[in-house]
């Protein structure tokens, strides 16, 4: 993905994940550069799939068509 | 008998025909392509593992066969082959780059490899593949210029090929690793449709994504690839139970229709989108219709979808190998794995009910053009810092449909640039047929300058 916005949901999101990759790894790791680029890239993945709500009663994933 | 200097220059569809009629021995063949991967491949490190012995074992009982009549000679007799350092070789080790599977020896061949070998090719060796085909850099060097990637993760099939080291080389795609180090080489990639080649034998890094495909110089080595691997494997939970259409590439196709995606010019580099529209109004001068096309869904939604599905899917594969082996994963791959971890699974289903969305989307695309046109890449290859960009190649790993890169030109430093072709899910021999439309109205490139 491009880019990687300053809109406060994805960083409110990429604030979620750091809390979460910290408490899983620890500081060690959460300073690590391919780390930091990681959660980067998946913030901006989560944040933008949350941004495109679907109805529940829409087909589920795995049928055909 | 051809000139030996010339045989590492053959096709796979140049070489099996010549060994049919006996203008070519196989065993001159492997010895010419041993010798060429002797002379050069101290500068590309292209391979992981050469299996001299049992290819010039292989490549006598293939001459045997051919002096004692050549009846049911395989489609691809006595032309060598590679296969990426995931597929799974009998005797032969298969280690993905992995340092703890340094001594890991498969029993059986995957059954891409297997297929190959039935219909009489021959297995030259392993090609580097960066670790379990994610993005850490190999040590592959491209073959158009040291200080470029050839690309990943098909790295040394990629470079073998463009380095006229063998014809054909097995490669996989999660996100690019087959279309984008095709295009950063001048050489031809394919993808068939997920579930089209089993996937049984390959380590996997994304299940839902990871697809068999083959790097070559020709659509027609495409075509026979296809022929040899294609079909239904009961032991490949994905592989689709469907007959498998003959490719006929013998009659000239009419001039097709093309979609050109307006998504992805967007996204290029100034030079590829020049190149590509170039392409695109010379392939309507020769009687293609082309008209610009755009996804439903954004390239940035699509984007998201491939990669959170793609985290998740490589975090379940490789948790618990982080765990047994720690501290031998590069980091890159690490890492991704760590933060796939965290990501919820609610998302994750999220993701796929989006991802059904976008196939559907795509899907009507297609219905109104015989295939989309689109750069392979944003740009030629960049440095070996990194692999390149996959967000060209993605889209069509998301969706599963078959997809084919085509070298179209070089850009003002002399690197490959190349267009990518999309088709209809199933319609692989259409799309092949398109490319070859395609192939020879844009004509070869010449050799990189090793």
């Amino acid at each position: 993905m491009q880019d990687a916005p300053q809109d406060p949901a994805r960083l409110a999101v990429l604030e979620r994940l750091r809390a979460s990759a910290l408490e899983t790894y620890g500081e060690e790791r959460l300073a690590d550069a391919a780390v930091a680029f990681a959660l980067q890239a998946a913030a901006t993945a989560v944040w933008r799939i949350m941004q495109e709500p679907l109805d529940p009663l829409d087909p589920e994933p795995y049928t055909r068509g | 008998m051809a000139e030996p200097t010339a045989l590492h220059e053959l096709t796979a569809a140049q070489a099996a025909r010549l060994v049919r009629d006996r203008q070519v021995s196989p065993v001159e063949l492997v010895q010419a392509l041993l010798a060429r991967a002797e002379r050069i491949d101290g500068r590309v490190h292209a391979w992981e593992t050469l299996a001299a012995d049992g290819a010039l074992a292989a490549a006598r009982a293939a001459e045997r066969q051919v002096a004692d009549g050549g009846r049911s000679l395989g489609p691809l007799h006595g032309v060598p082959f590679a296969a990426k350092d995931i597929f799974d070789t009998a005797g032969l080790r298969t280690a993905a780059g992995f340092e703890p599977y340094h001594a890991r020896v498969p029993a059986a061949d995957a059954e891409a490899v297997a297929r190959l070998k039935r219909a009489g090719a021959i297995l030259l060796g392993k090609t580097v593949t960066t670790q379990f085909a994610y993005a850490d850099p190999p040590r592959t060097v491209n073959p158009w210029s040291a200080d470029r990637t050839p690309g990943g993760s098909s790295s040394g099939s990629a470079a073998a090929v463009a380095a006229r080291q063998v014809p054909l080389a097995l490669g996989s795609q999660t996100a690019g690793s087959v279309l984008r180090p095709a295009a950063y080489t001048g050489v031809v990639g394919f993808k068939p449709s997920y579930g089209r080649v089993s996937k049984r034998g390959v380590l996997p890094f994304a299940w839902s994504l990871d697809h068999v495909g083959v790097l070559a110089r020709s659509v027609e080595d495409c075509a026979l690839f296809l022929a040899a691997t294609a079909g239904f494997d009961p032991a490949d939970p994905d592989s689709a139970d469907l007959p498998v259409p003959a490719v006929d590439l013998s009659q000239p196709a009419p001039p097709p229709g093309f979609g050109l995606l307006r998504d992805a010019l967007d996204r290029s580099a100034p030079q590829v989108r020049d190149h590509v529209q170039g392409v695109a109004r010379r392939l309507a001068a020769e009687g293609a219709s082309v008209q610009e096309v755009s996804l439903d869904d954004g390239l940035d939604l699509v984007l998201a979808v491939l990669h959170l599905t793609m985290q998740v899917e490589a975090a379940a594969v490789h948790w618990q190998l982080l765990e047994q082996f720690p501290g031998a994963h590069a980091p890159r791959l690490r890492a991704y794995v760590e933060v796939g971890r965290l990501l919820p699974g609610a998302l994750y289903l999220h993701a796929q009910r989006l991802r059904r969305r976008i196939v559907a989307g795509l899907e009507r695309l297609l219905a109104g053009v015989d295939a989309l046109l689109l750069p392979t890449a944003v740009n030629v290859a960049p440095g070996p810092e990194t692999t390149g960009d996959p967000s060209l190649q993605a889209p069509f790993s998301l969706a599963g449909l078959p997809a084919i890169s085509l070298p179209s030109g070089l850009s003002e430093e002399r690197l490959p640039l190349a267009v990518q072709l999309v088709g209809a899910r199933w319609q692989e021999p259409r799309l092949l047929a398109i490319a070859r439309w395609v192939e020879l109205r844009l004509g070869p490139l010449p050799a990189p300058p090793l």
